[in-house]
């Protein structure tokens, strides 16, 4: 099962667009990092000009973790892009370049091949996070220095610095698990497709669509939205919730590991029973 | 004609008493002023609860420094809130400027008899616009003061001392009004899991207690 993982990971690797990812996160931390650093006082008086009336500010307020915050609010509009990219190709491509019939001559198991597939998949999806982490943390600390975080939910949150790490990381770990979701259902629609592009745009179309349509629509929705896994995906906020946020994770981490059991699931038993035609 | 000498005595002793009662409020005030005027620099530490309805933040220590005649540096452990009026002797600014002092009565604050001055600046540019101030005859300290500012609303500040020979407090508590975020919040968060947030408009009350220790003053 190793060497089939190494092989996917090296076929991943291989891609140029595999880099897309990286070279976006890195662009996209670059570009917010810099911004917040030239335009990042003014945002931050706006935003809490009221509070700003009545106290004074003692300390740094712009600091690496209020900065890694911002970004990772992104996550559930870029990131799951760049994750369908590669694993919305990883069954489809195979099929669109005509490699099945000679992989599956080899003694491995469809079962075995699926899950090494995924796995190569889920790695790749975890490194972008953790390539987004540490390149927001570490490129803060240089350009920001350290600080308490400041929240703002619908109150102010204000953090000690040594009570941030861990929320952070129960964070980028959520996050991890939010695209795991996002891999599984790319991964499924790959296993339908016979080219790469549909499961991509398959997978954005989806989790658009019905995050639209649940935040619209939240009268028609609401009894369903609770068990949509688009309802979940920025649920990282919660570790930086003071009041209920924790408790309210529980949940979410249940919806989204039914998700990827579904979807990984039905991707096996599909692709067990399919007819290998090219 | 008897009436109108009646009167007319009355206006002068009336306008007599007035003119003395502001004597009295102003050297009263300008004893406050002489008491801390004779302070070259001190250092003290300060724990600052801040008691905000729409604010989460614990309590934070931090090293308060004052150089005479009126600057301040504060060294705070990560991030700390600070009341805009009362922990820089504001006081001082607006005793040391022009104003017109009234003496409007007395009251007992925590067993002090205390004198209630109102204080209106002259200077059409003070950030303060009406101040009354409730100040210890005997000790010449400020025991409460209620300061109505232009930008930042109103404030009442009290005073609590621990002993009788500083006139530094030991406690001060800020009471203050403030409006929850205006800003939808929106832009550091989330569009997906409330949609936008309408915060209360209406002012909370706030309350910011310092708490002073390790005092370490140095007369000039």
């Amino acid at each position: 099962m190793g060497k089939l993982i190494s092989i996917e990971l090296f076929k991943i690797f291989s891609k140029p667009r595999t880099y897309i990812g990286f070279g976006a996160i890195i662009v996209i931390v670059l570009a917010i990092e810099f911004g917040i650093l030239f335009e990042g006082d003014m945002m931050v008086g706006m935003i809490m000009q009221n509070i700003r009336e009545r106290f004074i500010f003692e300390g740094n307020v712009i600091n690496q973790y209020l900065v890694a915050y911002i970004i990772l609010n992104t996550l559930w509009i870029h990131v799951p892009i760049l994750v369908a990219l590669v694993t919305g190709d990883l069954l489809a491509g195979e099929a669109n370049s005509g490699t099945f019939r000679l992989i599956l001559t080899r003694p491995v198991s469809r079962v075995q091949l699926v899950l090494a597939k995924f796995i190569a998949g889920w790695i790749y999806s975890v490194l972008l996070v953790v390539v987004m982490a540490l390149l927001s943390i570490g490129l803060g600390l240089i350009l920001f220095g350290p600080g308490d975080l400041v929240v703002i939910t619908n109150k102010v949150n204000i953090f000690s610095s040594g009570d941030v790490l861990w929320r952070f990381a129960g964070a980028y770990a959520y996050g991890i698990l939010s695209m795991t979701t996002v891999a599984a259902l790319s991964f499924l629609l790959s296993a339908l497709a016979d080219n790469s592009i549909g499961p991509i745009i398959g997978t954005i179309a989806l989790i658009i669509g019905i995050t639209i349509i649940s935040t619209i629509g939240v009268s028609l929705l609401g009894p369903v939205n609770r068990f949509l896994f688009t309802s979940y995906l920025p649920s990282w906020q919660l570790f930086f919730h003071t009041d209920d946020g924790l408790a309210k994770l529980g949940h979410a981490i249940l919806i989204q590991g039914i998700y990827i059991i579904g979807f990984l699931g039905f991707t096996i038993w599909y692709f067990h029973k399919k007819d290998i035609l090219s | 004609m008897k009436a109108l000498k009646i009167l007319l005595i009355t206006l002068i002793c009336s306008s007599v008493g007035l003119t003395l009662q502001a004597q009295d409020a102003e050297s009263l005030l300008k004893a406050v002023v002489t008491g801390m005027d004779k302070i070259l620099r001190f250092e003290a530490d300060a724990l600052i609860k801040v008691d905000v309805d729409f604010i989460d933040i614990k309590d934070r220590k931090i090293k308060i420094k004052f150089e005479s005649p009126d600057h301040f540096t504060f060294d705070a452990e990560g991030l700390a809130l600070l009341p805009k009026q009362g922990m820089q002797m504001d006081y001082l600014k607006l005793l040391k400027a022009k104003y017109t002092a009234i003496d409007v009565g007395e009251e007992v604050i925590r067993t002090r008899k205390s004198r209630i001055i109102k204080v209106i600046p002259e200077s059409e540019d003070s950030e303060v616009i009406l101040a009354q101030l409730w100040i210890d005859p005997e000790l010449n300290r400020i025991m409460r003061m209620k300061t109505f500012t232009r930008k930042s609303g109103s404030y009442l500040i009290d005073f609590e001392y621990n002993t009788n020979f500083r006139p530094l407090p030991d406690l001060l508590t800020v009471d203050f009004e403030i409006s929850n975020m205006a800003f939808p919040a929106k832009a550091m968060n989330d569009l997906m899991s409330k949609g936008i947030q309408k915060p209360d408009s209406l002012p909370k009350k706030a309350r910011v207690v310092v708490q002073y220790s390790n005092y370490k003053i140095v007369n000039k």
